[in-house]
């Protein structure tokens, strides 16, 4: 398992084209600086650890076993509608379902099939949480976006379908709101295109994470496109959200997850060096869930998917712990920026890390 | 004892969080319960559950009982936006006037504003009943799929708009959509009875004499 390097063929099973794709490259310039590669005796493997989202106090807070998150949207080109009252939780055991009310047979199959450690009840809701859902949830989704029917690129409403958000400051009351009816762990889920407007408003309010979808084709509304990607580099993400201080929330607990199409477990490991605390294995449940545009319309072998999502995740799992080994750390706790440098200005001046060689950061990056 | 006469409380310049919380240990004491000198705190009685009935003294903000599902919660005062937001069983009463987007997503329950209301009332309605002794300044039921709105008053804007069902009592002729989907009838038996039931129970002055009922969508009510 030492000195492995990830190959292209990894547990995200990445085309070549999608690999060299122009939004990676700045990820791509992304390099561990050489003193963080040195080689130390140690005899102990690395191990991931554990997610868990809410704040101090918080009652009951989500504990995931990986560093891994489901987003609710997957689920939603299935059936060409969002599944309300979703349940997905990522762990060792694969991905863990519990539908309220549309539960199919097959469904609460694989529910008992895989029985899973950890379950979590996570109560989505692009419109408004349905009450009774509310209710019984472990965990609050709140997705913004642009209204449905609204590509949102000339909107001047970010705020998606809640109508209670008329205006983006809606958001700190709603979220307070809601954590007065129930506390739980609210996640607000915001398109990396929207974060340069919304941001000061989502950092305001109770939320315990936010999570932020970039380099997906956005454009259908029903949730990024399951097949291609487009939109916002991600690292041009990771810029936006340092800027916006981001950071000196996580500091209060707030989680920042970020989804984004990865290759492998390279990326992973570079954006939790640059302070994602969470990965959305969006892309790789796509791929297993649906591998082609046919098999939408196709009924799905739930207990099979299941078990290909479980082996999978923990071959992603078994190549960040490698990664992590080759580069003598623990755990993912462990990276940080100062072990990143960058051999292109262009990522420089977006991520504001050092340009190897340079050794500091480039003086006019903020101009 | 503490059952028939009530536990009370003063939440005078108490955060939203203190109350609620003041709220729940005074349900485990007490099936009826009364605070006195709210001051315009949001988020108040929110999500609650249980036959309980709640007094409250004051003005409120918003979100006044959110997610409410069982208890009956009047407010001597005025409320502000969003009360009764997603209600699903019991009812919401404010002796007063109350703010915009009222009685929002309601699943059931009823809402009763004894004053005037504002734009947005009973938007995305769905099984709610809302009544409103006064006038509503702006739009009522829009997106609304199921319900009643009932309103003593003047209607000041437009009329269901986008709505696919639910029923409307009012005295006034309110303004024509635009898709045209509002349909007036006069009342029937069952509906006058229902409307003197309301009547009289929530001790509004007014008569069903007057009054038509519009339903919306195709199908109506």
């Amino acid at each position: 398992m030492r000195h492995r390097w990830v190959s292209e063929n990894t547990a995200l099973e990445r085309g070549v084209d999608e690999m060299k794709h122009p939004q990676f490259a700045q990820l791509d310039s992304i390099r561990f600086v050489s003193s963080t590669l040195k080689r130390l005796n140690h005899s102990e493997t690395p191990a991931l650890e554990s997610l868990t989202i809410g704040k101090n106090g918080i009652e009951k807070p989500l504990e995931l076993e990986n560093p891994f998150i489901v987003p609710p949207y997957i689920t939603r080109n299935l059936d060409g509608d969002l599944f309300t009252g979703i349940s997905l939780g990522s762990c060792l055991s694969g991905i863990n379902m519990n539908l309220h009310g549309k539960m199919s047979k097959d469904q609460k199959e694989i529910h008992k099939i895989h029985s899973p450690p950890v379950l979590y009840d996570l109560c989505t809701c692009r419109k408004v949480p349905d009450a009774s859902l509310l209710m019984m949830s472990d965990c609050l989704w709140l997705e913004l976006g642009p209204p449905e029917g609204d590509t949102g690129r000339n909107s001047s409403k970010e705020c998606g379908e809640y109508p209670e958000l008329e205006e983006s400051k809606d958001l700190i009351h709603f979220v307070s709101m809601l954590k007065e009816t129930r506390d739980i762990p609210i996640i607000i889920s915001i398109r990396a295109i929207d974060l340069v407007n919304d941001v000061d408003n989502v950092l305001v309010t109770e939320a315990d994470a936010i999570h932020i979808r970039c380099g997906f084709d956005d454009d259908d509304h029903n949730g990024p496109s399951f097949f291609g990607f487009t939109g916002e580099p991600v690292t041009t993400a990771i810029q936006m959200v340092e800027h916006m201080d981001i950071f000196k929330s996580r500091e209060k607990g707030v989680k920042f997850l970020l989804s984004s199409p990865f290759r492998n477990a390279a990326d992973i490991i570079k954006l939790a060096a640059l302070g994602v605390d969470g990965f959305g294995i969006d892309s790789l449940l796509r791929r297993k869930i649906l591998p082609n545009e046919n098999t939408v319309e196709r009924k799905l072998d739930w207990a099979s998917i299941g078990e290909t999502v479980q082996i999978s995740i923990k071959s992603l799992r078994d190549e960040i712990i490698s990664y992590l080994d080759t580069l003598n750390l623990k755990s993912l706790e462990q990276l940080d920026r100062s072990m990143l440098v960058v051999d292109s200005y262009h990522t420089a001046a977006l991520t504001g890390l050092p340009l190897a060689g340079y050794g500091r950061e480039i003086p006019f990056w903020r101009h | 004892m503490a059952q028939n006469s009530g536990a009370r409380t003063n939440i005078e310049k108490k955060s939203s969080r203190e109350i609620n919380q003041a709220i729940k240990d005074l349900l485990k004491r007490s099936t009826r319960i009364r605070i006195s000198g709210l001051s315009g705190q949001d988020n108040i009685a929110v999500g609650l559950k249980g036959n309980v009935e709640i007094d409250i003294n004051g003005d409120a903000g918003r979100y006044l009982g959110a997610f409410n599902d069982g208890p009956v919660i009047v407010l001597d005062g005025n409320c502000g936006d969003l009360a009764a937001d997603n209600q699903s069983r019991g009812g919401v009463i404010v002796r007063g006037d109350s703010g915009k987007n009222c009685g929002i997503f309601m699943l059931g329950g009823i809402l009763v504003i004894r004053g005037n209301s504002s734009t947005g009332l009973g938007k995305c309605n769905n099984g709610g009943t809302i009544i409103i002794d006064g006038d509503v300044y702006g739009d009522i039921g829009e997106d609304m799929k199921a319900g009643t709105i009932i309103v003593t008053g003047h209607l000041g804007g437009s009329i269901g708009k986008k709505a696919t069902g639910g029923i409307l009592y009012t005295t006034e002729e309110p303004k024509k959509n635009q898709d045209d989907s509002l349909k007036m009838s006069d009342l029937s038996q069952s509906d006058i009875s229902k409307l003197k039931r309301y009547f009289e129970h929530y001790r509004i002055d007014a008569s069903p004499v007057g009054f038509r009922k519009y339903s919306f969508g195709k199908g109506g009510g």
